[in-house]
């Protein structure tokens, strides 16, 4: 129980007064349309840089877990998810809005927050450590192979494209090149003094998320509160032992979102769709799903944040991201000097058990932080994309700006974002680029070691393609690129309409 | 068109990369990145086949040329706010630009059309800038570039 033993770190005033204001922002980031979880987090980075690693990690956890379940409020009120975790949210959420319930329908949606939430914040704090220890049998070559997984994985899943995913992942791999090398300490790529130190990764964070994302919301100037609705205020104790009443619709949520949540790549989204069909097709009267059924809200919500927990375990673990949000996360942990992987626990203990006590705490102030803030919700949709917009392109050059006071850094941000934004106009997305730039030196380094290694005792490819961990790594990588591969055209097959092969 | 094109520019990329690592003398230093730009180039050219492939089956649209050039133009003004804001924000201080950067973003990008509503933006840009400066610079104390202003 040594993470109960570290509890105490987070009931310390500091750290619970930033927890508090984390999940506030949090909620209220995540409930505005066009501010993901993952922009929140890649914005709130730079800033964690300048206080202690403890208190950093716990800001950044808190925002994290409070954006997916701020994204409900707006899911709910406007049909917009605040995030693509809450996309299922919508269909019974702001069915209840239109008929007067929203008020309800959010106090479902944070009733569910908390009772997934601290289901999968359980299941990380006992199933890491475990996790972690067969890690520890990892060499170089399983960390070599370990970086190629991510890669393929966020490659083939939620890009729309597995050639475009990987040309992204790639490409990001390159970018992390730039600087000094690792084998010799010689610079490469340096082509103008900005790039000496090569390109620090929440420069790239904010680059590849933020900037697009300015574009993004100028280019339609249209206001998405039109369609929001007035909600009715309804008893807070009857709505919550309704919810725990629908014990099918949280249970089953609850356990998708946490298997959903171990398999990397799989994200929120595709746990809170798999939750709402499974507890649709498994409930009786399942004709009202769809029609403002609280069912829908609580399997939804419950499985998007089961989902959190979860999903930090192969994170942890092994340094892959399950999500470009993830992604985001283990650039806050790198800068914190946190190195996931086999000796995490071992090395970083005093920091990373008070993370996850404040993760499972957040799930708790989530709760009732977000059944306050459900009132004001209104008020937080109607922000214009204008100001959003000038809000995150400031906040970019002063994150950008604050991590070495070093000017270069933002040109080389606004560089990168322009490219970006128009890589996205092409097809691509910024999580492979992203992932590629964070995993590129973890795989650059094992693969010097390995070569190192290898050369008394034999060939290089024998070395890197040998052992059972290496092979189930070399496995995973081919099935993900074949479902990157296939998955399209089994859409296409069930889809007709649609272009076959779009998505390869 | 539009496909064809992204694989001309992938393809024109990756030769790139993979021209700025032939350095003969220094092969363990660029190692590395050259296996990836060489991944790079395969991959770019299995795009420009994808992309020849299906011209061959849905020939070749005219919109998205359009669409794009609507993008750029609606787009225009904030390139150009953005590199002033680049430029300016070593000179006037990071406060100062902000707080310009912010209001001309605001006013042009309005929804109500430009400068509909210039009292508004004034009046939330100094909110913002001002929130900006008791967070940043009073509590967290981020250095930032000071200047001719503030």
């Amino acid at each position: 129980m040594e993470w109960f033993a570290h509890l105490a770190v987070v009931f310390e005033p500091l750290n619970l007064l930033i927890l508090l204001l984390g999940v506030t922002g949090g909620l209220v980031l995540g409930a505005i349309p066009g501010v993901s979880p993952t922009l929140s987090v890649a914005l709130l980075v730079p800033f964690t840089f300048h206080m202690a690693p403890t208190t950093g990690l716990i800001l950044i956890g808190a925002v994290y877990a409070s954006s997916i379940a701020g994204g409900a409020v707006s899911a709910i009120l406007i049909n917009v998810p605040g995030a693509p975790a809450n996309i299922a949210t919508t269909f019974d959420g702001h069915e209840m809005a239109r008929q007067g319930r929203a008020s309800e329908a959010m106090q479902y949606a944070f009733t569910s927050t908390l009772v997934g939430g601290v289901a999968g914040m359980l299941i990380l704090i006992f199933l890491a450590p475990l996790f972690v220890d067969y890690v520890l049998r990892f060499g170089p070559a399983e960390m070599f192979w370990v970086a190629i997984v991510g890669i393929t994985i966020m490659a083939s899943l939620g890009t729309g494209s597995l050639l475009k995913g990987l040309f992204g992942g790639a490409l990001g791999i390159w970018i992390s090149t730039i600087g000094i090398s690792p084998a010799t300490g010689q610079s490469r790529f340096v082509f103008t003094h900005y790039l000496d130190g090569g390109i620090h990764i929440v420069v790239a964070l904010i680059a590849f998320f933020a900037i697009p994302q300015v574009f993004r919301l100028l280019e339609s100037r249209a206001t998405v509160a039109s369609q929001a609705v007035v909600s009715q205020a309804s008893r807070l104790t009857t709505v919550v032992r309704n919810a725990l009443g629908h014990r099918l619709a949280m249970g089953l949520g609850t356990l998708v979102g946490a298997i959903v949540g171990i398999i990397p790549g799989a994200g929120g989204q595709v746990a809170s769709i798999i939750g709402y069909d499974q507890v649709r097709k498994l409930s009786r009267d399942n004709a009202t799903f769809g029609h403002g059924d609280p069912r829908g809200v609580v399997a939804s919500e419950s499985a998007n944040s089961a989902m959190v927990g979860p999903s930090l375990i192969p994170l942890l673990g092994l340094g892959v991201p399950g999500s470009p949000t993830c992604a985001v996360l283990l650039g806050g942990l790198l800068i914190h000097g946190i190195f996931p992987g086999p000796k995490l626990f071992e090395t970083s203990g005093g920091v990373i058990w008070p993370f996850l006590g404040a993760l499972l705490l957040a799930q708790v102030l989530i709760f009732f932080v977000g059944l306050q803030l459900s009132r004001l919700g209104h008020l937080v949709t109607r922000v214009s994309p204008a100001h959003l917009a000038a809000g995150i392109l400031v906040l970019s050059v002063i994150g950008t700006y604050s991590i070495q006071n070093n000017l270069g850094d933002v040109y080389v941000m606004a560089g990168l974002g322009v490219l970006m934004y128009l890589g996205i106009k092409g097809g691509f997305q910024p999580a492979p680029v992203v992932l590629g730039v964070i995993l590129g030196p973890i795989a650059e380094e094992n693969f010097q070691m390995g070569r190192t290694l290898a050369g008394p005792s034999g060939s290089v490819l024998d070395y890197f393609t040998s052992g059972d961990i290496v092979q189930v790594l070399m496995a995973l990588a081919v099935i993900s690129l074949a479902y990157g591969m296939l998955a399209p055209i089994w859409r296409a097959r069930r889809r007709p309409a649609t272009s076959v092969g779009a998505g390869l | 068109m539009k496909d064809i094109a992204i694989a001309l520019v992938a393809l024109t990329i990756s030769v790139g990369l993979l021209w700025a690592g032939l350095v003969p003398d220094k092969p363990k230093v660029f190692a590395f990145p050259n296996f990836w730009a060489w991944a790079l180039l395969s991959l770019s050219l299995g795009l420009l086949v994808q992309a020849l492939a299906r011209r061959a089956v849905r020939g070749v649209g005219a919109r998205d040329a359009a669409a794009v050039t609507d993008s750029l133009t609606q787009l225009a003004p904030l390139l150009v706010i953005g590199f002033g804001y680049f430029m300016l924000f070593p000179v006037l201080g990071f406060y100062a630009s902000a707080l310009l950067a912010f209001a001309l973003v605001s006013m042009f990008y309005d929804s109500l059309g430009v400068a509909a509503r210039p009292l508004l933006h004034g009046a939330v840009s100094l909110v913002f800038t001002l929130i900006l400066y008791l967070i940043f610079g009073v509590l967290l104390g981020v250095q930032v570039p000071g200047g001719w202003l503030f």
